[in-house]
């Protein structure tokens, strides 16, 4: 099966799969009683954190491998992670402050879950800006490389900001409970597999158009040559 | 008032997901008219 095939199996699954994860948000997940209504932003706004850290690994061991290899292939999937991470690192920072205006009242507070999620998003944005700024490939690739893996390591420091530090963000996952209802849990277990699914077809949708833009300009640069 | 956050909180999560998957369609479509140029101009070459 092709990439591009690969793609679209993952894509469909997800088109499938999403809709079924957010009629499970609004008709199968009880209200919680503290929080109302608001809570439901909960289902995706930790699916979609969870996608962004692997996004941000994937770029991690795709910078390893690029400069252990030296590959074109690495560098897409490090491009590719490292957009997709940022669009979904966005998306968690609008959701949590669409969340934590009703219920702290405030958008923004500098809370040490929310300043370490800003610096990731600062880090692994600056790193689209400089790949954008670099014309010249192989260097492009080793830069981004080393500010992916150097980057990564705020992305631990972002899952335990709120049990090492004094924080007001809730964490639901500890390490010996869950703190939802079964009913809860299945529901963000739907939305989980749904949105990594999403993931994973828009991933590699995404590496395969990198490696066909990289291939089209090559044969550009070739035919201006000769 | 609580559902007015949580309305925009998905309508956020769905308006970015979708503009993102629309804009990387955008450009394959733009990669796909570049690679026909190609091909018409390595035609014009070997005719």
């Amino acid at each position: 099966m092709s990439v591009l095939n690969r793609s679209a199996l993952f894509s469909g699954l997800a088109a499938l799969l999403l809709p079924v994860a957010i009629g499970m948000v609004f008709f199968y997940a009880p209200m919680e009683k503290t929080m109302g209504s608001v809570q439901k932003i909960f289902y995706f706004h930790l699916p979609l954190a969870f996608s962004a850290f692997l996004s941000f690994f994937v770029a991690c061991v795709s910078g390893i491998m690029y400069l252990r290899r030296r590959q074109r292939v690495w560098d897409a999937r490090l491009a590719a992670s490292v957009e997709i991470g940022v669009v979904m690192t966005t998306l968690v920072l609008i959701t949590g402050s669409l969340w934590g205006k009703p219920i702290w009242n405030t958008y923004w507070t500098w809370d040490p879950r929310l300043t370490t999620s800003l610096i990731l998003w600062f880090i692994f944005a600056s790193c689209l800006i400089l790949r954008s700024a670099i014309d010249e490939e192989g260097k492009r690739a080793t830069f981004s490389a080393v500010m992916a893996i150097v980057g990564f390591i705020d992305v631990p420091i972002v899952f335990l900001s709120a049990r090492i530090w004094r924080s007001i963000h809730p964490t639901v996952i500890r390490s010996n409970s869950v703190g939802l209802e079964s009913s809860m849990i299945v529901t963000l277990l739907v939305c989980m597999t749904a949105m990594l699914i999403f993931w994973v077809g828009l991933y590699k949708f995404r590496v395969s158009l990198y490696l066909q833009e990289a291939k089209v300009n090559d044969l550009q640069i070739d035919g201006t040559k000769s | 008032m609580k559902e007015t956050y949580l309305v925009i909180a998905y309508m956020a999560i769905w308006i970015g997901l979708s503009g993102y998957v629309v804009a990387l369609a955008q450009r394959q479509r733009k990669l796909s008219l570049k690679i026909e140029v190609l091909n018409k101009r390595l035609k014009v070459e070997e005719d």
